[in-house]
């Protein structure tokens, strides 16, 4: 019954969707109808609809949540298949599903809380991606010097964020899920300066699959 | 390319597109100016020669330099004043016009103030005038007037006017190396640091790079300067380290390398200008060189320029300077400006040179012999001669022996070169007078910062791309990169010529008292004013600066800086190595105000509901971080006596019968919002609620510490109401705390503390090594509370669960689903009726809202907002934390007590020391109830209101004892279903007795004093037994 219920993105873009998919209640844009129409620069995806778990654990280093091994540094990220997961700091860690297909079974864990709920999930995508970024952040999302993956924790456009750099063309990131509305517009605003558009899942999942 | 008329033949460094005419309008005459045109380079092209008048003199101004050092050529374009029409482009349509005008620029009115310069002394603006002191606002407002340049229009800036529409932005960059000049020196800083494997961000003010060589023709290394810069330019920018800004100045370098500026839009960009930063590991500053201003009378006159200048209007903007030259200047750079200045066509009778004989680069006098132009070592000019634009000039030897005078159009005049020190001077550098550049050097650079180029004194251009390479190979080196090309370099820039003798001419020769020979074009400080300045104890530049305004103006130092320093050290009698720089002060260059203020982006957060409540005449108010529904249809502050508190603010204060209309209109739709909670059902959308999973080990040892209650009797199933305090014992926070199972906890707290909870556990913890986590859920739940007598029917109708009083009692909390979806139903009671405060997973929170909507249908169920929530709460006596609290009251002041465990010593609970130590004192401030029962507003006007009538009492109101503030009204409204009006006040102890009366008085606005007269009474107002919510 609850996977017919509908359920909304936080984030709703003044497009045509092209191609959508119902998915766990969710109606995912696979492409919208301006895609067709618009070059090859940088392109923000909606992702709110992807699940999230936090993990907290005092001794988070020596656990395997979701059979996933918790990076041991600060800011490292793990990308194992379709799952990510992000060091925040001493105790926490954040598990992202951004592969393509349904997540795996989640084991009854208490250290685990979902908070796909809780937060909006934004993807840049696209060769134009740190031109479009340096207009959200001062936050120095492609340090050569660090490996990517890698996890960045603070403000786009002053909101807390984090931020999972993949390569200098795809970007991830998550935010409460009340500044998901008014983030989006006001990056596509001013991102807009460096040709930031909108696109469908579909852009961002043909890049993941890649990484 | 043909050159249109009146233009010269294009040559390899022009940058005007003449198959691009554009039109525009000057003074409402139309001209014709080409792509690629500065404002200033099309007028010029355009026979303009006075742009504008001067600020103190009124005398006519025309191009002097041309990237905007002084403010002969601010004007207003398309009605935005003080645009420098020397950097700004030229576009199609614009209107200009003159500044500091009144009629013509050619014939103003106010030019007579010119020959009255004895009545403007140094410092005349704060000696004169004040005396009688009464007559000073007079005349002080008459000198701002004629000293005004122009209304700034706030909408036309926020609407992107001026010369292009286009959206605000700000765009921080980050790079190991921040170069700034993209002359030759600073393209080869970059790319030496990026070829060390650095980032490097170049910020260049001009439309191109190049610096000076982007205008030289002259030969190099088998080529021309200009094709060098080119090539330079083109690696540049292939470089894949490298990140280049043009038309980028830079406006300041602070602390930690942090360099600011902002970039002007291009014809096809989607923005006019945007703001910028750029965190650096190092700063390499080639900012280069500009002129230093020769002083000599009348040396402002239209007609007279930089050498740098002539030299660009005709490389650059393929205009003619001018028929027959005159030039007198003090160094190689300008001798070859000369010689080319003359192969394009301009006569030059006369070259000048301050610098003795056998100081110049033999080459060019060569070069000036063979084209039979006069050469006088040891000269320069000592007057201009013309009114409006100059006609000739007298040149004399600097020794003051002889004199010649000539007739010009054109008088090309500079003392040498100076550095371009602002970024230099607010990055921290320590300047100090070089005896052999006869320029201010950096004596001392901050710890990461490089300086290089011609900036340093070099002229020769190999040195100055070597100084360029050699810096950004320094750069990488301080990253911590591999330099390889460091040593190497080093050792080219020793081989290479150094810096090249200045030259130390104060002034022109013969300049005599100096009444009209200019040291500031700005504020028209002339040397006859800096002497005076010096006499009168103001005799080091940065008092001078004060007293005679010298670089206060646009252009602060760059005209006038090095020229104050050097004349007041000879005025004084002190050597030149003694004279010091003024102060320089970002913005090096000013951005518009709107670049400043920023794109502006209303970032807030909206609930999952937002979208639902918006189509339903949601009147949206920001509460913390979020928008959040006020109330439904009409403004009800527009209610004739709306509590000033409940809405946030005043009462309107429109008195049409409209206004009336509008007001009734709003205080019946927040009155119906009300009564049908009382009477029917509601809904609100509490979603800011805060909501937050706590589990672990140690998880209940963090609750028993940061609540005041016993938390340990919370059992799975129940509602545990409880408050936060403070170590002082002030309230902070309350709300319910659920028991989910063993060591995990959920509960919620106000909307304005959701954001501080978790540090608030984690501070307060902090020694204990406790093992427990914390999980910020507000934004995963909406919150739905569903209140009314009707509330359960409607809850019935979604849901299979068993709602009924036995199995969901008050304060019960259960889960029931709802349309599929699992929903957490806390059974409480804020607003005194029967609810259910349902927590929804936020991506479906509308699915159950449109259930609940759909079920409560045929009984009338409506939404409501937060101020109806605000009255049917006060109604009932409850308390909210920063409404009826405040900083001088604690859990029992408020009444509150009965939430304490004062049992519990071991938890060591947050403010229970602090409850202890004044329970019992004394003469404290009292949280009480009150029934207003006489004066205005106490009978029967404005009946209905939920904030009273008019004359009611309003939030904030005085409690009085005869003469003596004794308390004052935290909230009152007039209860629609009680027919009275009450409220909660905060008294002093001594009036917190039942049926005491109390005095309650109101000051000031439009009805002068009020007093009314209310009864203590005990809250709760509403059900006192607590029948509803308990049904």
């Amino acid at each position: 019954m609850k996977g017919n219920a509908p359920r909304r993105s936080p984030v709703v873009f003044d497009a045509v969707p092209a191609a959508t998919e119902v998915r766990d209640g969710w109606n995912v844009v696979l492409r919208y109808e301006e895609e067709e129409s618009i070059g090859g620069g940088a392109r923000l995806v909606d992702l709110s609809h992807r699940r999230r778990w936090d993990y907290q654990d005092a001794r988070i280093g020596a656990r395997t949540p979701m059979d996933l091994p918790v990076p041991p540094q600060f800011g490292e990220v793990g990308a194992h298949g379709p799952l990510v997961i992000n060091r925040m700091n001493r105790t926490q860690a954040a598990i992202w599903h951004l592969g393509a297909g349904p997540p795996p079974a989640i084991p009854r864990d208490p250290a685990l809380t979902e908070t796909t709920d809780g937060h909006c999930m934004l993807a840049f995508v696209g060769p134009g991606v740190p031109a479009a970024l340096e207009h959200l952040t001062p936050l120095d999302l492609f340090d050569p010097a660090r490996t990517t993956p890698f996890l960045t924790q603070g403000p786009v456009l002053r909101v807390p964020c984090q931020i999972v750099t993949f390569a200098p063309d795809l970007v991830v990131m998550s935010l409460a899920r009340g500044y998901g509305e008014t983030l989006a517009r006001a990056a596509l605003a001013s991102g807009g300066l460096a040709g930031l558009q909108i696109a469908g899942e579909g852009v961002f999942n043909r890049r993941f699959a890649q990484v | 390319m043909t050159a249109p008329a009146g233009r010269l033949t294009p040559g390899p460094t022009c940058r005007v597109d003449f198959s691009r005419p554009l039109a525009f309008r000057f003074l409402g005459r139309p001209m014709t100016g080409f792509a690629g045109d500065t404002v200033a380079s099309a007028l010029y092209a355009n026979g303009v020669r006075i742009f504008g008048r001067s600020l103190k003199y009124h005398r006519p101004r025309g191009l002097f330099s041309m990237e905007g050092e002084s403010s002969n050529t601010l004007m207003e374009i398309d009605g935005v004043p003080n645009e420098c029409a020397e950097t700004t482009a030229l576009r199609e349509g614009v209107s200009v016009r003159a500044q500091n005008v009144c009629g013509d620029p050619k014939t103003d009115r106010f030019a007579f103030i010119d020959a009255l310069d004895r009545l403007m002394p140094a410092g005349f603006y704060y000696r004169l005038f004040h005396r009688p002191y009464g007559l000073w606002p007079f005349f002080q407002n008459g000198l701002r007037r004629m000293a005004g340049t122009g209304v700034l229009d706030p909408r036309r800036e926020l609407e992107g006017g001026g010369q292009a529409g286009g959206v605000q932005a700000e765009r921080y960059l980050n790079a190991e190396v921040a170069v700034i000049g993209g002359g030759p020196a600073g393209m080869a800083a970059a790319l030496a640091a990026a070829e060390s494997g650095m980032r490097a961000c170049l910020f260049e003010r001009r439309g191109w790079l190049g610096g000076h060589l982007a205008w030289r023709t002259r030969e190099y290394e088998g080529g021309q300067l200009h094709s060098r810069g080119k090539e330079m330019a083109a690696d540049l920018r292939a470089a894949e380290l490298v990140n280049v800004f043009t038309r980028s100045p830079v406006t300041g370098v602070w602390g930690e390398n942090l360099v600011t500026g902002f970039t002007v839009g291009g014809e096809d960009d989607p923005f006019r200008e945007y703001y910028w930063e750029c965190r650096a590991k190092v700063v390499v500053v080639a900012s280069g060189c500009i002129e230093r201003p020769l002083v000599f009378d009348d040396n402002d006159r239209p007609g007279v320029m930089q050498a740098g200048t002539a030299w660009r209007l005709a490389r650059t903007y393929a205009v003619m300077p001018g028929k027959a030259a005159v030039v007198s200047v003090a160094d190689d750079l300008s001798l070859e400006a000369a010689v080319d200045l003359a192969d394009l066509g301009v006569e030059v009778r006369v070259v000048a040179d301050a610098r003795g004989a056998g100081r110049q680069d033999p080459a060019l006098v060569t070069a000036l012999e063979e084209r039979g132009i006069p050469f006088l070592p040891g000269w320069a000019v000592s007057r201009a001669v013309g009114r409006r634009r100059v006609t000739g000039c007298e040149l004399r030897a600097v020794s003051g022996a002889g004199a010649r005078r000539l007739r010009c159009d054109l008088l090309v005049a500079n003392a040498g070169w100076q550095p371009r020190i602002g970024a230099l001077a607010t990055v921290g550098a320590r300047l100090a007078y070089c005896t052999h550049t006869h320029t201010f050097q950096p004596a001392e650079l901050p710890d990461g910062v490089f300086a290089a180029g011609s900036l340093t004194g070099l002229r020769d251009p190999r040195s100055i791309e070597a100084s360029g390479r050699l810096a950004g190979y320094r750069a990488a080196d301080w990253c911590g990169g591999t330099a390889p090309g460091l040593a190497p370099t080093r050792g080219e820039c020793e081989s290479l010529p150094g810096p090249e003798p200045g030259c130390d001419i104060r002034h022109g020769p013969g300049i005599g008292r100096g009444a009209k020979a200019f040291v500031d074009l700005d504020e028209d400080g002339t040397y006859k004013n800096v002497a005076e300045s010096a006499a009168q104890g103001f005799d080091v530049p940065e008092l001078a600066k004060r007293f005679g305004g010298f670089g206060l103006g646009p252009g602060q130092y760059r005209v006038t800086g090095q020229n104050l320093a050097m004349i007041m050290a000879d005025l004084r009698g002190d050597p030149l190595e003694a004279a010091m720089p003024t102060t320089v002060r970002p913005p090096l260059v000013p951005p518009s105000l709107a670049t400043l203020a920023g794109p502006g982006h209303d970032l807030h957060k909206r609930t999952p509901l937002h979208g639902e409540l918006a189509a339903r005449g949601a009147v949206f108010r920001r509460a913390g971080p979020w928008l959040r529904a006020r109330y439904f249809g009409a403004d009800p502050r527009l209610a004739p006596g709306v509590g000033r508190g409940s809405v946030g603010g005043r009462r309107s204060g429109r008195g049409s019968a409209e206004a009336d209309r509008g007001g009734a209109d709003a205080s019946r739709g927040l009155r119906e919002e009300i009564l049908n909670v009382r009477r029917n059902v509601g809904l609100l959308d509490s979603s800011p609620l805060g909501k937050f999973r706590i589990f672990g080990p140690d998880a209940l040892k963090a609750l028993q510490r940061v609540y005041i209650s016993d938390i340990g009797q919370t059992r799975p199933g129940r509602c545990k109401y409880s408050a936060m305090c403070n170590d002082m014992a002030h309230v902070l926070d309350d709300g319910a705390i659920i028991q989910d199972s063993e060591r995990k906890y959920y509960f919620t707290t106000s909307s304005g503390r959701a954001g501080s909870t978790v540090e608030w556990f984690r501070h307060h913890t902090r020694h204990d090594g406790w093992d427990y986590h914390l999980v910020n859920l507000t934004d995963a739940f909406g919150s739905i509370n569903l209140a009314g007598p009707n509330a359960r029917r409607v809850l019935e109708r979604v849901t299979g669960d068993d709602v009924s009083n036995e199995a969901f009692p008050y304060l019960g909390c259960r889960w029931i689903t709802v349309g599929g979806v699992e929903v957490r139903s806390l059974r409480l009671g804020f607003v005194g009726e029967l609810s259910y405060e349902l927590h929804v997973p936020s991506s479906y929170c509308q699915f159950v809202w449109d259930l609940l909507m759909d079920a409560g249908a045929d009984l009338g169920i409506r939404p409501f907002g937060l101020e109806a929530q605000y009255c049917l709460r006060a109604e009932k006596g409850h308390v909210i934390i920063g409404a009826e609290s405040e900083a001088r009251v604690t859990l029992t002041d408020l009444g509150m007590g009965w939430l304490w465990d004062r049992e519990d010593t071991a938890s060591k609970k947050v403010g229970a020391p602090a409850l202890r130590a004044c329970e019992k004192q004394p003469g404290r401030m009292k949280l009480v109830g009150f029934r207003v029962v006489e004066g205005a507003g106490a009978g029967d006007r404005g009946a209905g209101s939920p904030g009273g009538g008019p004359g009611s009492p309003r939030d904030g109101a005085l409690v009085v004892d005869g003469g003596e503030i004794v308390g004052y009204v935290c909230t009152t409204r007039r209860s629609e279903v009680l027919g009275w009006q009450y409220g909660m006040a905060l008294v002093r102890e001594g009036h917190a007795v039942r049926g005491e009366r109390i005095r309650i008085r109101e000051d000031g606005g439009r009805g002068g004093r009020a007093t009314w007269s209310a009864t203590v009474v005990d809250p709760p107002f509403y059900d006192p037994a607590g029948e509803r919510l308990r049904a």
